[in-house]
């Protein structure tokens, strides 16, 4: 009975802050005008929708952030759990405890600042450039040597600045390397929590049977790590369509804009035209996508874990 | 701790946060009832304004004064003055965006505000959300204001124009008719063997190249460029390079009498020609493209990034204010900061091939002010307010009182008793952050919160230096100043469906072609695909528009 009364602030929460507002969704299907009111605007049916999926921008920014979300699952999501298997490796605590502030530091700084921050430090005349030209006269040294020594011919590199951020391959690998660097000690806690869950026992058998470091990890941390993985990322899953917009709104310019601009960014310029039916319609289909992508892969995981891995 | 006292505390904890959960989140009265702004017809000819009764008005001004906060001065004086209790709302920029149309959705809309983007306020107006307020109305009741506005942008009454009627009263931005002006890096100049300051497209080519490739700061390194700009400024982006063939690339232009998007035109084609060759020449900083501060231009000069500067920043790089030495916070004070021995001198905007010369001005009209639909049920707040302005822009003490505060308290004149040593805030307003917290500025020339009005010439005398005057009659030829048609592009009816994507769209395009990731034919393409995404339609309606313009013209001026 207490367990079912302590469900009731979340219960709660999720009806006024999540099911509530649900309600609103029909401003998709209306032609909402605010002096009317949601009830008394007209109905427009699917013309909302339609009008959405026939906007050639729309589509363009729906690719876009499938791929930019596809590129974010595929590094940003390893790189958490390598993090987190990497610090469970450290023995000495001050030293873990060090690396662990400065790696979540970045997540409680606001892309406002951070859009500044890398702006600067990808500029043509920044860092970066700076790093890379330093790398250049490395091996153009190295080169020269070479020549002197065998007598060979090789060209030297010639430095000209990367466009790290006005290129769009470039500006891709920039924002998903940023946003990693940003999320990356935040989401390593849920998988620190959990390997930290693991009986050291475990790990003294076969510590007894001859296990190494690597094979504990395959066999032993991997394994007990594999519910949260899985279903972390079911979770993430259904955030497909969230391809950060803090994030890109802040770094991106007018070069990139076929390559980075998002679903997000498509719905800011409409709610800035007071288009809110639109942009509710934009919203909803954000939504339905992540539920069916949830939906399916959770009974993927069903089906082959046998009803044991997903998240119902 | 027994069973039952487990229990109690946790019903406790779950009220506990269940209020904070309500509290948290008020919620929304207006949405699901009828209608927020119920409409009831107004009998203007009727309505008088009984001056002994104290009215209640929200108010949000332009968003440039965030940090300011309720019972300032000016407001108190003004509440005095007019027997008004205001109910201010300030707001920054970003937040202004984001949020007015939210408390707009919810019903909490001021009584009056300023709207600076005519696409948003036409929506409003689609949206019903704003008053009606007759073109004559106004001019009764605040005839010289209507006059100035005739005579500086008769063309800002379209900003807030919808079906044959007027939705608004525009503000007056007298400094919106002077064009920037460039200046130079003389030392630089001097280092490169040029004596006389660049005033044609080719000899700016010259210097520009030998500040790229000829040390112009003698450091040793490669590390200047001869300009940049604030791409994300549409309004700004290489605007005197444009100028120099006539043409404003995102605006609309008059060409053989019809109207056109300047951004289709062959001038503009020619122009990213040249722009593309002075990149390929290393001519222009590659960074300029993101480059999102508003004073990123000025910033790249103070560094010695750049030796040139012209229109990318927030007033121009050679507007009067910038040369003031004794200001820390002039563009001179900030370079001889970093670089004490630097020397600048103003010079022309460049002269293109056909002899054309020009950057892009608003023009005299600033912002709109509009009336919340709600006022149907208080209609003479309108009239008081209308009052209010009309006596600011006659009156020159309250003038300059509802902009700068009190004198001897806020600002006093730099010599004594008359203003031909010009105005200064007084410590502690000299800051600037201190300045916007009172809602006290000295660009009297717009940017108004509680004034809309800008400095009108009889107000010149009175409140300008004789040098400032001086400095503009010389470097800041009304004439040269290109305008777009309207003012504003977007003040175009389907501009609110097509032109923001179309913008990006153009930006994107026009950034390839200068960088040579696309070659300059992809223009032609550009041209295709701007009439058929919706250019035609806009276009169209701009040339209808056009005639509706010189109907009002008519009208604005035969009423006079």
């Amino acid at each position: 009975m207490q367990l079912v009364w302590m469900l009731v602030p979340v219960l709660l929460f999720f009806i006024i802050f999540s099911y509530i507002p649900m309600c609103g969704l029909i401003i998709a299907f209306k032609d909402y005008r605010m002096d009317l009111g949601i009830i008394h605007s007209p109905w427009a049916g699917l013309a909302n929708l339609s009008e959405l999926l026939q906007a050639f921008e729309f589509r363009k920014a729906l690719t876009n952030t499938i791929i930019i979300s596809m590129l974010r699952l595929s590094f940003g999501f390893v790189a958490p759990v390598l993090l987190a298997l990497l610090l469970n490796e450290i023995r000495v605590t001050w030293y873990k405890r060090t690396i662990q502030t400065i790696v979540y530091l970045p997540y409680f700084f606001s892309w406002v600042l951070l859009g500044g921050i890398i702006l600067t430090v990808f500029s043509s005349n920044g860092p970066m450039n700076l790093v890379y030209m330093l790398l250049l006269d490395i091996c153009n040294f190295c080169l020269g040597q070479i020549n002197s020594l065998f007598g060979t011919n090789l060209h030297h590199f010639a430095f000209s600045p990367i466009q790290f951020m006005t290129n769009r391959h470039w500006f891709l690998f920039v924002l998903i390397l940023t946003g990693i660097w940003q999320e990356v000690g935040y989401s390593a806690i849920i998988y620190l929590a959990a390997l930290a869950g693991i009986p050291v026992e475990l790990y003294e058998s076969a510590n007894v049977d001859g296990a190494g470091r690597w094979h504990q990890t395959i066999h032993i941390t991997l394994p007990v790590l594999m519910p949260t993985i899985v279903t972390l990322f079911l979770l993430r899953l259904g955030q497909i369509l969230n391809a950060g917009f803090d994030q890109i709104y802040n770094l991106y310019n007018p070069i990139v804009y076929d390559s980075a601009d998002i679903i997000d960014t498509y719905v800011l310029r409409i709610l800035q035209n007071m288009d809110f039916s639109l942009a509710t319609a934009a919203g909803m289909f954000k939504s339905i996508i992540g539920m069916i992508l949830i939906v399916t892969v959770n009974m993927i995981v069903n089906k082959y874990t046998k009803g044991e891995k997903g998240l119902w | 701790m027994n069973r039952y006292n487990h229990f109690s505390m946790q019903i406790i904890t779950d009220f506990v946060f269940l209020c904070i959960v309500i509290f948290l989140c008020p919620m929304p009265q207006h949405i699901y009832t009828d209608s927020i702004y119920a409409s009831t017809h107004v009998n203007w000819d009727s309505l008088t304004d009984n001056k002994s009764e104290e009215l209640h008005i929200t108010y949000m001004g332009t968003p440039y004064f965030p940090n300011a906060s309720e019972c300032g001065y000016i407001e108190l004086m003004l509440e005095n003055r007019f027997n008004i209790q205001f109910e201010p709302v300030f707001l920054d920029l970003n937040a202004y965006q984001q949020t007015k149309p939210l408390m707009l959705a919810a019903g909490s809309a001021p009584d009056v505000w300023g709207e600076a983007d005519p696409i948003t306020l036409q929506q409003a107006i689609r949206h019903n959300l704003i008053m009606e307020i007759p073109y004559d109305l106004i001019k009764q009741h605040a005839p010289n204001y209507v006059k100035i506005i005739n005579s500086f942008a008769p063309q800002s009454w379209l900003f807030s124009y919808a079906q044959g009627k007027n939705y608004g009263v525009p503000t007056i931005w007298t400094d919106g008719i002077y064009p920037y002006q460039c200046i130079w890096r003389k030392d630089w100049l001097n280092n490169v063997g040029i004596k006389k300051t660049p005033e044609t497209l080719e000899e700016m080519y010259a210097a520009l190249y030998m500040f790229r490739h000829c040390d112009p700061d003698k450091n040793g390194k490669k590390d200047t460029y001869g300009l940049t700009t604030n791409y994300d400024w549409w309004w700004m982006q290489f605007s005197e390079i444009f100028g120099a063939s006539g043409v404003l690339p995102y605006d609309w232009t008059i060409h053989d009498g019809k109207i056109v998007w300047g951004g289709v035109l062959p001038e503009t084609k020619s122009t990213l020609k040249l722009l593309h060759k002075w990149y390929a020449d290393e001519l222009i900083d590659p960074d300029f493209i993101i480059n999102k501060n508003e004073d990123a231009e000025e910033r790249a000069f103070v560094s010695g990034r750049v030796g040139y500067a012209c229109g990318a920043t927030s007033h121009g790089a050679a507007s009067f204010d910038n040369f003031d030495e004794t200001a820390p916070a002039s563009l001179v004070s900030k370079l001889h900061t970093l670089c004490p021995d630097a020397q600048i001198t103003i010079g022309v905007l460049p002269l293109g091939p056909q002899g054309k010369r020009g950057i892009r001005v608003w023009g005299g009209g600033g912002n709109i002010f509009v009336f919340s639909a709600r006022l149907n049920n208080h209609p003479q707040k309108i009239l008081r307010i209308l009052v209010m302005w009309e006596q600011m822009c006659t009156d020159p003490n309250l003038f300059i009182e509802s902009k700068a505060g009190k004198r001897t308290v806020h600002w006093d004149y730099r010599n004594n008793a008359n203003a031909s040593g010009g105005l200064k805030l007084l410590p502690p307003y000299d800051n600037p952050h201190r300045a916007t917290a009172a809602v006290v500025n000295l660009s009297l020339g717009g940017g108004p919160y509680w004034n809309p009005c800008g400095a009108m010439p009889i107000f010149l005398e009175q409140f300008y230096s004789q040098k400032e005057i001086a400095f503009n009659q010389a470097h800041r030829n009304p004439a040269l100043g290109l305008k777009d048609v309207f003012l504003k592009p977007d003040v175009v009816p389907s501009a609110g469906k097509y032109l923001r994507v179309l913008r990006e769209r153009q930006k994107t395009v026009f950034a390839q072609i200068i960088r040579g990731d696309k070659p300059i034919e992809a223009f032609d393409n550009f041209v295709r695909e701007w009439y058929d995404r919706g250019g035609q339609k806009m276009t169209d309606d701009a040339n209808l528009l056009y005639k509706q313009l010189s109907n009002i013209s008519q009208k604005v001026i035969t009423g006079d």
